[in-house]
């Protein structure tokens, strides 16, 4: 389990942000552009401290685990991803598998890289060059060298890990769009905790447990995703009328 | 041709690395047994071989004449390996300063080290005079060593301004590689004014490098430092491949970022300096060999910086060979050569990569 409390960074402007991320739960982050969702997610990942509150892991702060030890609890799929040198998928989805390099798991990664590739449809993209892919299938191939860096057999399957995710449906067609939120889900059954940086408000509502929406870095609403994203609290956090509406069964997020 | 062969042969892609790292390591051979022939003198190959077994005790005394052994075991053969560890050491600062910088383009003197080793150099020639002090044995050491301290201060300079809250920023670090560099090539421009001609003619030819003062006293320095850097590259391979990613994805992954970049700088500065200290600069082998390598062997860096090495070696022993013969018995500073065939080449590839990059 993430948990933060009161967390304050001048740069990227977060102030008195508290969250939780728990186990087999999909929170969302929601937020207009600018309102400090990446940096929330970099700070609970690490990769950003924080100038006031503290950030704990399974109860211990951040700053004592050691990257190595915190890549097997948590993995962090960020919004843009270049890289820097022609490899293959194949490559690439392996390197999530960095932190278990010459220890007794490592003969899991080949398991790992495949199921990861499955489940995210990028399997058959696996000899194929990273920089040949088009966007989404950058985006897959990204989001499965994360799920291999979390991976465990079905026998370790209740190992409490956590996973970070920042717009990973950004450039995603609607089908496979729908299919990763579906996978987010069923990673949550599994027992992860997910956190999941979103601007579809229509899919948090029909993905996501728990929601906090972000405007100017500060908490604007908090709670179960449904008490959250309701017309009033979202009109005001966007700036542009909203209303929530049922489609097919489906709540969708209207905008006027 | 391509289909054909991996018709036959299914897994051909597969094992392409390995072939081309075998390819690498026997053009590598032919090399150092070429370089070893060609000279003012030329050996037969047979006589080398004998040369080696005597020095090795696996063949009496007196069975090659002693003026073509001395030729053999105490010049070609020192300076050939020299050469290989020299390119070596340039080749792999420079696939290791590409992946920290995460660019291409990025040589080891982007951080200052051959600056730096220049400027201690230049210093050495003009004032160095009064070393009379050392004893004859070590005055052989006294230039490399400052070459080396030179170089090793530039980059703790760059690698301090660069440091911030904890960390050492890589882009400012390219920035202030480049601002000490300019502060520093000033200085070996007042110290050329002020420099007689001889003292000239000597930082000029440093700055394009020779092998002609490499013996086994260097060899003695530049073999054990060549492999401590191979071993201690090999370590950084998997941080190398996740700073692919990014700085900040290779923690995420699980590595100790900041104490790998620390150390990598050093190592190469350490390298580099001491490779810089015994020829002088040796322009572009650090640039084009990890780019090449690039493309035989793939990106990872594993293959990468062993094949970086042996191209590199490849390159730098071949060089000196021309640069021996073009105007023998006068001999060009490699750095001409290096550049001239080095700079166009490079050219050529990029041009290349970039038509097919276009077409895909």
């Amino acid at each position: 389990m993430i948990t933060a409390e009161n967390i304050y960074r001048r740069q990227g402007g977060l102030a008195a942000v508290s969250v939780e991320i728990r186990a087999g739960l999909v929170t969302a982050v929601l937020g207009p552009n600018g309102a400090g969702k990446s940096t929330l997610l970099d700070v609970l990942a690490g990769r950003s401290g924080a100038d006031r509150g503290e950030v704990r892991i399974d109860g211990r702060p951040i700053a004592r685990w050691t990257a190595g030890t915190l890549a097997r609890k948590r993995a962090f799929l960020p919004q843009y991803a270049e890289v820097a040198f022609p490899i293959s998928v194949r490559e690439l989805v392996t390197m999530g598998r960095a932190a278990y390099r010459s220890a007794p798991e490592a003969v899991l990664d080949g398991p790992a890289i495949e199921t990861a590739l499955r489940l995210t449809d990028g399997w058959h993209l696996r000899d194929r060059l990273y920089q040949r892919l088009s966007g989404g299938e950058r985006q897959r191939v990204q989001l499965a060298r994360v799920i291999a860096q979390l991976w465990r057999p079905p026998a370790q399957a209740s190992e409490p890990r956590m996973l970070l995710l920042d717009e990973p449906t950004a450039s995603l067609d609607p089908g496979h769009r729908l299919a990763v939120m579906r996978l987010l889900r069923e990673l949550a059954k599994e027992g992860l905790g997910v956190l999941v940086a979103l601007h579809d408000l229509s899919d948090a509502l029909r993905f996501t447990d728990a929601a906090i929406l972000l405007t100017s870095g500060q908490v604007r609403a908090q709670g179960a995703t449904a008490a959250v994203v309701d017309g009033a609290t979202v009109t005001e956090a966007y700036g542009a009328f909203a209303e929530v509406v049922h489609l097919a069964e489906q709540p969708v997020v209207v905008f006027r | 041709m391509g289909n054909t062969l991996s018709l036959i042969f299914p897994d051909v892609r597969r094992y392409r690395p390995t072939i081309a790292m075998a390819l690498l390591a026997l053009g590598l051979m032919l090399g150092l047994v070429l370089a070893t022939m060609i000279g003012p003198l030329t050996v037969p190959p047979r006589e080398i071989g004998k040369a080696l077994a005597e020095a090795l005790g696996l063949m009496p005394a007196g069975t090659v004449d002693a003026t073509l052994r001395d030729i053999i075991l105490d010049l070609r053969v020192p300076r050939a390996l020299s050469g290989l560890c020299v390119g070596a050491l340039l080749a792999m600062g420079g696939a290791v300063m590409q992946g920290l910088f995460r660019n291409p383009l990025a040589d080891p003197g982007l951080v200052g080290v051959s600056s730096g080793a220049a400027l201690a150099v230049a210093s050495f020639i003009v004032f160095g005079g009064s070393i009379t002090f050392l004893p004859a044995n070590l005055r052989y050491y006294a230039m490399p060593v400052a070459a080396f301290a030179g170089g090793l201060v530039v980059v703790l300079l760059v690698q301090r301004l660069a440091y911030r809250d904890g960390r050492t920023d890589v882009p400012t670090m390219l920035l202030a590689g480049v601002a000490v560099t300019a502060v520093v090539m000033a200085g070996i421009g007042l110290l050329t004014f002020v420099s007689d001609d001889a003292q000239l003619r000597s930082i000029t030819f440093w700055s394009l490098g020779s092998l002609g003062g490499v013996g086994w006293a260097s060899m003695a320095i530049l073999g054990p430092v060549a492999i401590v850097a191979l071993l201690i590259s090999q370590r950084f391979a998997d941080v190398l491949d996740a700073m692919m990613l990014g700085e900040r994805e290779a923690y995420s992954i699980g590595f100790e970022v900041e104490r790998a970049k620390r150390v990598m700088v050093l190592t190469v500065a350490a390298g580099v300096g001491t490779a810089v200290a015994f020829t002088g600069l040796i322009g572009f082998v650090g640039i084009v060999a990890p780019h090449m390598t690039r493309l035989l062997l793939g990106a990872t860096h594993r293959r990468l910086l062993t094949g970086s090495g042996l191209l590199g070696g490849l390159l730098v022993v071949l060089a000196d060979t021309a640069c021996r013969v073009i105007v023998a018995p006068a001999e060009l500073p490699i750095g001409i050569i290096t550049s001239l065939i080095g700079a166009p080449f490079f050219l050529v590839l990029l041009l290349h990569q970039q038509r097919r990059a276009l077409g895909s």
